[in-house]
């Protein structure tokens, strides 16, 4: 039988909302990181009533980070990192989830095929998809690494 | 015709030389909360409303946002609904130079490119001609950050802060409401305003960008200006070398310093990049187009 999403989706996950400030945030990441023995990335934001209302990512938050002129950057000298960020850092401070969290998310049944999962993944770059009944309750998240070694299992057989 | 205006190093330039080629876009039944969250999240001041139609192409700005909350409007309310158009275009290949007096003329901050498919393929805001003009001034000899503690190195013909700032200080009292803050830089056309405690002691600048961060959060615009401010005012002195201001600003990641005369509590202008790119001369007044390396 066709493995599907509901077969390597992970039912433990850790949810963020989208009032907490990011370095509230940034704890939760590091926390969720220690619980589940592996790193995490990105988490799902979810309001009150449990729904999902988007996903922030390392990658969103480096994104703000990033400073507007760095292409200009590579011809300038004697520049200290820590300098640059420490203003970007203060702006961080006053934002929550809400204000840089990605609201354009992927998600999947429980009946997606595991082949197609792979195909989303690869597709739009992304490593994580949540797994939502009627396209509202969310049921899991399914994780590149349990994909990739669900498939590639039988290498190492 | 002011000095600044004679001078130029982008003579050569083309609009694809400088334009932005991540143009963030949003749809045209997004919400303007999802635009705020744009802003905030790519640093911009602007967000390209789409359409597989060039001239049903819209734009918002961060004035644009502001109005839209002085007027109370829903957040929940489809951008298409509030965007302006139609907008002003150009080509890639058109003179850097001609398309800057064409925004000067039709006083925009952005023009948007097209490519000969009637397709955007970039924005070009005064912004990026100070990224360009930075980037020239770094490759030349002359540049002051050459000059590593060399005592002897020529700073005559630099231009100074006092030579781009505008003089003029306008500010707000921290208890006054975000309303009167917003009526206060529409008139006046700021990015962003000082704050005065009662005593007259400056404590903090709010921008534009400070003021859709609180239409996001929708905080009544009643609300004290001192909730919304940033306690920190970058500024410089005026007699510091334009190339300084310009590198601190692209450093600190702000569009404008406040100048500073004698001592930082004595304010009597402000600089911004917009500023340094009007003035469209780089740093030194000794500069021509034709000791820029190509």
């Amino acid at each position: 039988m066709a493995t599907k999403a509901k077969d390597v989706m992970v039912t433990d996950f850790h949810t963020l909302s989208p009032q907490i400030t990011i370095s509230e945030a940034i704890t939760k990441f590091q926390n969720a990181t220690q619980v589940e023995n592996k790193r995490i990335y990105g988490m799902m934001v979810t309001d009150d009533s449990n729904n999902l209302v988007g996903m922030l990512s390392m990658y969103d938050v480096l994104l703000f980070l990033r400073p507007k002129h760095i292409d200009i950057w590579g011809e300038m000298e004697d520049i200290i990192p820590e300098e640059v960020f420490d203003t970007s850092l203060q702006r961080l401070r006053s934002l929550q989830v809400g204000d840089l969290m990605s609201t354009e998310v992927i998600s999947i049944s429980p009946d997606t095929n595991l082949l197609m999962v792979m195909e989303i993944m690869i597709k739009y770059h992304i490593r994580r998809i949540p797994v939502l009944e009627n396209e509202k309750n969310i049921l899991g998240i399914v994780y590149i690494s349990e994909v990739f070694y669900h498939l590639l299992q039988q290498c190492q057989d | 015709m002011t000095l600044l205006d004679k001078k130029t190093t982008l003579s050569k330039l083309l609009v694809k030389d400088a334009m932005r080629r991540d143009v963030v876009q949003l749809d045209r039944d997004a919400s303007i909360e999802k635009c705020i969250r744009y802003m905030i999240k790519f640093k911009v001041n602007a967000v390209l409303i789409s359409s597989d139609y060039y001239r049903d192409l819209g734009v918002l700005s961060k004035t644009d946002l502001i109005s839209l909350y002085y007027a109370d409007i829903p957040l929940s309310v489809a951008v298409k609904e509030v965007m302006n158009a139609p907008l002003l275009f150009c080509l890639p290949d058109d003179q850097l130079e001609q398309k800057l007096d064409y925004m000067n003329q039709s006083a925009v901050r952005r023009l948007y490119v097209l490519d000969r498919d009637f397709r955007v393929v970039g924005v070009m805001a005064y912004s990026d001609i100070v990224g360009i003009l930075y980037r020239l001034c770094n490759k030349c000899s002359n540049n002051i950050f050459k000059a590593n503690g060399d005592k002897n190195f020529d700073f005559i013909d630099r231009l100074e802060v006092k030579d781009a700032m505008t003089r003029s200080v306008k500010s707000c009292l921290e208890e006054e409401s975000i309303q009167e803050l917003i009526e206060n830089l529409s008139e006046n056309k700021f990015g962003a305003m000082l704050i005065k405690n009662t005593k007259g002691d400056f404590v903090g600048v709010a921008s534009k960008t400070d003021l859709i961060w609180a239409y996001k959060h929708q905080l009544p615009c009643e609300s004290r200006i001192s909730q919304i401010m940033s306690k920190k005012i970058f500024s410089c002195p005026e007699d510091d070398f334009l190339a300084n201001a310009i590198h601190n600003m692209i450093i600190n990641d702000v569009q404008r310093y406040f100048v500073h005369k004698q001592n930082p509590d004595n304010i009597v202008g402000v600089v911004s990049l917009y500023d340094a790119a009007r003035a469209r001369s780089g740093t030194c007044k000794a500069c021509t187009a034709s000791k820029i390396p190509q």
